[in-house]
């Protein structure tokens, strides 16, 4: 019996496969006996830095953007499981992700705003800002318009009503670039935040109803606003470059409380529902929560006062979000962080330190598939495949042993995407005779032919297997070999199950089951 | 219990004269302040910014206070006492707004609810704004009778103008009423309480069905008159305001019960206070902050009181409560009294009465005080006046002196004085803790500056919040500091053989256990040594590699004296805020912070397991000496990083810290495998795998 044991770089995940070494069908998972466990560390998976976090609180589902550009879409009903992921393209970034309803939208650096297709996995409208990059983007609360912030100094709405995504208007230019952005309540009023300044914009007319101008730490450094939030009772609520968490009154511009929170760049802050609680973090990792809570007891008097300081990242936090009663966080260092929002009041405070959980940035599904009769492992990267022989040993030895090999891994095959397209999934048969995969669009399929396995050197062909025109199969999200090796079946983009076959050397749809709702 | 606020200064007036009146803004949390001839200012409440303003033209005066329609959303004044002008948020003139003239002279302008603004013309007519244009010569009053006080009203839904006139015979109420598209007036004489009362003040208190009218006369005695529907019924309170002198009095009438009266005296002051009518007790009084010039006024908008004084409008903010007599027990309807003076501040007050011990006090000390500052010229004298005033200040009651200016100055009589240096008084001051925090800077640079070294090391001691700044100048003193002549670390040292053979057993061990070291360091430093030898006072400050080589090891690894090392500790060991000492620690010299560096890099290498041998060397914790570390490192990186001075100790320090990390890392393996044994399981093996091997696992 053998087994297969991965581990990447960062964060050990492991993954079991057994194999029963001379006769694949009488192997039963869980049998006891002597296993070899091949332990592979040679799998260079890169976790992406998280960029920004977009929470729907209807369907309790978490959006995450990394920094290669991909989407993922977190199920907090089913303990965090990551429902679909969106691979990002080459030269694609997200900055800010919005829901409306059930639609999601994305802007990036490429000057666009995307509706994402989350049953397809892919962008379904596109706009673009007329404008230049794209730094943040906001929804009104009726959810019937976008506001993106850009790097032209404009703020752009977008009218999403009616199923569409189109330009709508711009606001006025204002001297810099607009890093961040957040809608009133009332849908009359917009917050910015740029350079040196915060400016208050009336969406009727689309002029600056308020100007305020931030404070310098030195002369000839700006300061910069990365984050904004506009409370219903138009207080500002801003992050900037100092490190200051800033509470203004936006009714006349002027500044409640300035709390010096963090050493370095406040790069995200969050706030909760009933506006009681404000969560800021950013370079320094720290992720500090405010309350809004009487100075004294039986007080009417309330104040903005820093309450909880947590650490538990390791690096820049780069977005925050409030779910319910639970803060998520993530940033460089790849994963997101869920703790509870502790309440300002005196019992909450003596109560024992909350757990918090860590949710790793490795993908649920298998990124790597195994032929084990043929000793073969399938790696699957961003846009391209390796393909291994494993180590072999004729040796054994006692529980615990570290066997000597008789002959090391061996990369057989590098297969790189056309146009570095993303790789949505792959798989290879059992005898690795096959090996298919999925781009967003169509699936390819390609033999492999291989000689002298277990010699030094092995000879490896491969070609690439034409498809039926007629009968081609859609993009596929999923797949896998059947056991008899000729048929692969694979859960479509339009969410349909298709069994395509080998047919006159041609790959072409067997069957397709109807579309699964 | 109702009780005003302390006092605000809320906005600043031209003066008492030209203020007109403040009345409600266009919402809730603003205000509209009149000038007479000035301008027109609308402040926020809550923050008291000027959120809007029009300034006047010259010539143009306001006569009747701006007030805010807010059905029609807009501003009416009174000019010059015949031009009435409207105006809107957004204009951006005050000679934009419209204007409309009157042939005769207005007395004022009044709004109630949703009714047309009302003119109260000079002649006591009265008439609706619209009608301005209409010939109004012929009123009720005559020439020489002039109005004193007015209020429109809404009573029953039936608009009620009042106003209340002198006359020959007394003083006369008028109640105009709007009935059948008409203004009815009827007139009603005012009792006086007795004949030779005059009318200092009115007010009212208004409600849907009745008007209360308060009348304060002369002599402190209050009458009400209550309108309501057509009757007029008048009533004579049993109570005398005490403290009513003159006719400079102003009053407000809170609620039905509740009148504030401003200008009443008490003793040599005078002040606001407020007063229950039901049982006729005085509740709250607290002084004016500053002593209004000329005839008081007193104006409220909301749940504040607006007083001018002098050149500032200043608010009080009062809560008015029930009034039962629970909560008036213990009150007193004593106003006066006899040489009361009260403590000086402007925040502290008190409604209860002063005991003469606690009343003369402050005058007394404040005696002592000026003879010490500004009498004694020769210490003997200084000296005795000094303890006098120490004994004065020890007792409680003046504790508030501590952190006043007058503090300040005497600790600057201090170190300023030329003629004698008062070390001992210096040292009580800091001993019993009665320096002020704004004067420690210039206490710690002058004590630097006299070689105090003992004195700095108390200030430290004792008292508490110093500044980041002044660590920064103590430590730098410290550091520099010529110790040659000072024996007090060993003085106070009374185990000192005991610390000498604690540090040597540290040396021996550390010599043994780090012979590579040691060799690395005396190869590395032979340039720092050359470097430090031009800087003079190495001898002392030897550094432990500085020489090199293992004979010399024990002396080498003396970083500092013991006694500096003490000073500095103490330094240490005082809390900060690591964002204010970083700055701080960037204007200390490089000589000193890097001497201060291959100190903490000392501590950090022969910091003791145990503190409890030697505690007064090893005060500080690992996590202080590694914050103070990470300081020293941020405030100074750039030269740490060029100059060659700091290079060993910069190695050093990395060669140290790598050690500490295995070390815990040693301890946390060390845990996992305590644990292990304890729950009776095989110890794990540690396998090194690569990147791939194959591994033999019997599943049983």
């Amino acid at each position: 019996m053998q087994l297969v044991k991965l581990a990447t770089g960062i964060h050990v995940r492991i993954t079991w496969y057994a194999a029963e070494e001379q006769n694949w069908n009488n192997i039963y998972i869980g049998a006891m006996g002597e296993f070899k466990v091949h332990h592979v560390r040679f799998f260079e998976y890169t976790p992406q830095a998280v960029q920004c976090l977009a929470y729907n609180k209807d369907k309790n589902k978490l959006a995450v953007a990394r920094s290669d550009g991909s989407i993922e879409i977190w199920n907090l009903n089913d303990s965090w499981y990551q429902e679909d992921s969106i691979p990002g393209k080459k030269g694609q970034t997200v900055e800010d992700l919005v829901w409306q309803g059930d639609r999601l939208f994305s802007a990036g650096l490429d000057g666009y705003i995307y509706e994402i297709d989350l049953v397809a996995l892919q962008i379904k409208r596109s706009c673009p800002s007329n404008a230049g990059p794209v730094w943040c983007l906001t929804s009104n609360p009726a959810g019937t318009q976008l506001a993106a912030g850009t790097e032209g100094a404009y703020v752009v709405l977008l009218n999403t009503d009616s199923d569409t995504l189109e330009y709508s208007t711009r606001f006025e230019a204002q001297e810099s670039r607009i890093l961040c952005l957040s809608w009133h309540a009332s849908d009359s009023v917009i917050v910015t935040g740029g350079v040196d300044n915060i400016r208050l914009w009336s969406t009727s007319s689309g002029r600056a109803l308020q100007r305020i101008t931030l404070a310098r730490q030195d002369k000839h450094k700006e300061t910069v606003v990365w984050c904004v939030a506009l409370l219903s009772d138009m207080t500002i609520v801003s992050g900037d470059s100092r490190g200051k968490t800033t509470f203004w009154n936006g009714k006349h511009g002027t500044v409640i409380k300035s709390i010096q929170s963090h050493k370095a760049d406040v790069y995200c802050l969050a706030v909760n529902t009933t506006e009681t609680c404000v969560v800021s973090s950013g370079v320094d990792s720290s992720v500090v929560q405010f309350n809004y809570i009487a100075a004294r007891e039986n007080s009417d008097w309330r104040d903005w006062v820093g309450t909880f300081l947590h650490n538990h990242h390791t690096h820049d936090v780069r977005a925050v979000q409030i779910v319910g009663n639970t803060i998520v966080t993530g940033g460089v260092d790849t994963n997101l962080i869920e703790f509870d929002v502790k309440g300002a009041k005196l019992k909450d405070l003596k109560k024992k330190e909350r757990k918090w959980r860590r949710v790793v940035s490795l993908p649920q599904r298998p990124v790597c598939q195994v032929a084990p009769s043929q000793n073969i492992l399938l790696l699957q990267y961003a846009n391209y495949l390796e393909v291994w022989r494993l180590g072999h040993t004729s040796r054994s030895g006692v529980n615990g042993d570290i066997l000597p090999l008789s002959s090391n891994p061996i990369k057989l095959i590098q297969l790189k995407t056309k146009g570095s397209n993303p790789v949505y999934c792959c798989a290879i048969s059992h005898d690795a005779s096959l090996l298919s995969y999925s781009d967003n669009s169509s699936i390819r399929m390609y033999r492999i032919t291989m000689v002298n396995l277990k010699s030094i050197q092995p000879d490896v062909e491969m070609t690439r297997i034409p498809v039926d025109p007629d009968k081609a199969p859609d993009g596929a999200h999923c797949m896998c070999f059947l056991s008899s090796g000729s048929r692969v079946v694979t859960v479509t983009s339009s969410s349909r199950l298709q069994v395509s076959s080998l047919a006159v050397g041609k790959l072409a749809v067997e069957h397709t089951f109807p579309a699964i709702s | 219990m109702a009780a005003p606020m302390d006092s605000i200064a809320f906005c600043k007036i031209v003066n008492e004269p030209s203020f007109v009146s403040v009345k409600p803004g266009f919402n809730e949390s603003s205000i509209i302040v009149s000038s007479k001839g000035k301008s027109c200012d609308v402040y926020a409440l809550a923050d008291q910014k000027l959120v809007k303003s029009w300034s006047l033209r010259h010539g143009i005066k306001i006569s009747s206070p701006v007030l805010w329609d807010s059905q029609k959303e807009k501003f009416f004044c009174v000019s010059n006492n015949q031009d009435v002008h409207t105006w809107n948020k957004d204009t951006p003139d005050f000679d934009k707004s419209k204007k409309r003239h009157s042939s005769t002279q207005i007395h004022e302008l009044m709004l109630t609810g949703e009714n047309e603004p009302v003119i109260l013309y000079c002649n006591g007519v009265v008439d609706f704004v619209t009608n301005i244009k209409t010939d109004h010569s012929d009123g009720p009053l005559k020439p020489l009778e002039q109005i004193l006080w007015s209020q429109v009203a809404s009573l029953d839904s039936r608009l009620v103008v009042l106003f209340v006139a002198n006359c020959e015979a007394g003083y006369k109420l008028y109640r105009v009423c709007y009935e059948h598209d008409s203004w009815q007036s009827v007139c009603s004489d005012i009792p006086k309480p007795t004949e030779e009362s005059s009318l200092i003040s009115v007010d009212s208190y208004t409600t849907d069905t009745f008007v209360t009218a308060t009348f304060l006369w002369l002599n402190g005695k209050l009458t009400q008159t209550t309108v309501q529907g057509d009757t007029v019924r008048h009533t004579s309170l049993s109570h005398t305001i005490r403290g009513c002198e003159g006719d400079s009095v102003a009053m407000v009438g809170l609620d039905e019960i509740h009148v504030a009266f401003a200008g009443i005296t008490r003793g040599s002051e005078s002040g606001i206070c407020i007063y229950d009518t039901k049982f006729g007790l005085q509740k709250s009084w607290q002084p004016f902050v500053e002593k209004p010039q000329c005839k008081q006024k007193m104006v409220r908008v909301g749940d504040r009181l607006f007083v001018p004084c002098g050149t500032t409008l200043y608010s009080y903010q009062y809560e008015v409560q029930p009034s039962t007599l629970s909560s008036l027990l213990g009150q007193s309807n004593l106003v006066e009294q006899e040489g009361g003076a009260q403590v000086p501040g402007h925040y502290h007050w008190n409604p209860y009465k002063k005991s003469k011990l606690e009343v003369e006090s402050p005058d007394q000390l404040v005696e002592v005080y000026y003879s010490v500052i500004n009498k004694a010229s020769k210490y003997p004298e200084f000296s005795s006046k000094f303890l006098t005033l120490l004994g004065h200040l020890k007792q409680g009651r003046n504790q508030h002196w501590i952190m006043s200016g007058h503090m300040t100055s005497l600790v600057r009589r201090i170190l300023g004085e030329r003629k004698f240096w008062a070390k001992h008084e210096l040292e009580q001051l800091i001993s019993n803790g009665f320096i002020p925090v704004g004067v420690l800077g210039e206490l710690i640079s002058r004590l630097a500056e006299r070689s105090e070294v003992e004195l700095v090391f108390m200030a430290l001691g004792h008292l508490g919040n110093i500044p980041e700044k002044c660590l920064c100048q103590a430590l730098s003193f410290f550091l520099q500091c010529d110790l040659s002549g000072s024996t007090n670390g060993e003085d106070e040292s009374p185990d000192d053989e005991g610390d000498v053979e604690h540090d040597e057993d540290m040396e021996e061990g550390e010599g043994e256990s780090k012979q590579d070291d040691m060799d690395t360091e005396a190869h590395t430093v032979n340039g720092e040594d050359q470097t430090n030898g031009d800087e003079g006072d190495d001898d002392k400050h030897a550094h432990g590699a500085d020489k090199g080589g293992q004979k010399k090891g024990n002396r080498n690894r003396k970083v500092m004296e013991k006694a500096r090392a003490r000073l500095v500790n103490k330094v240490l060991s005082m809390s900060y805020s690591d964002v204010f000492l970083l700055e701080c620690l960037r204007k200390i010299s490089f000589k000193d912070a890097l001497m201060l560096l291959k100190y903490l890099c000392y501590l950090l290498e022969t910091m003791p397991v145990s503190q409890e041998k030697n505690p007064e060397y090893f005060n500080l914790t690992a996590s202080q000496i590694v914050d103070w570390l990470c300081l020293v490192l941020d405030a100074h990186i750039t030269q740490f990083v060029l100059s060659p001075d700091g290079h060993v100790t910069i190695v050093k320090l990395k060669y140290l810290l790598s050690r500490q990390v295995d070390f815990f890392n040693d301890l946390l393996s060390i845990e996992t495998l305590l644990d292990q044994m304890k729950a009776k399981r095989s110890l794990p093996h540690e396998k090194k795998i690569g990147h791939y091997c194959i591994e033999v696992l019997h599943i049983f």
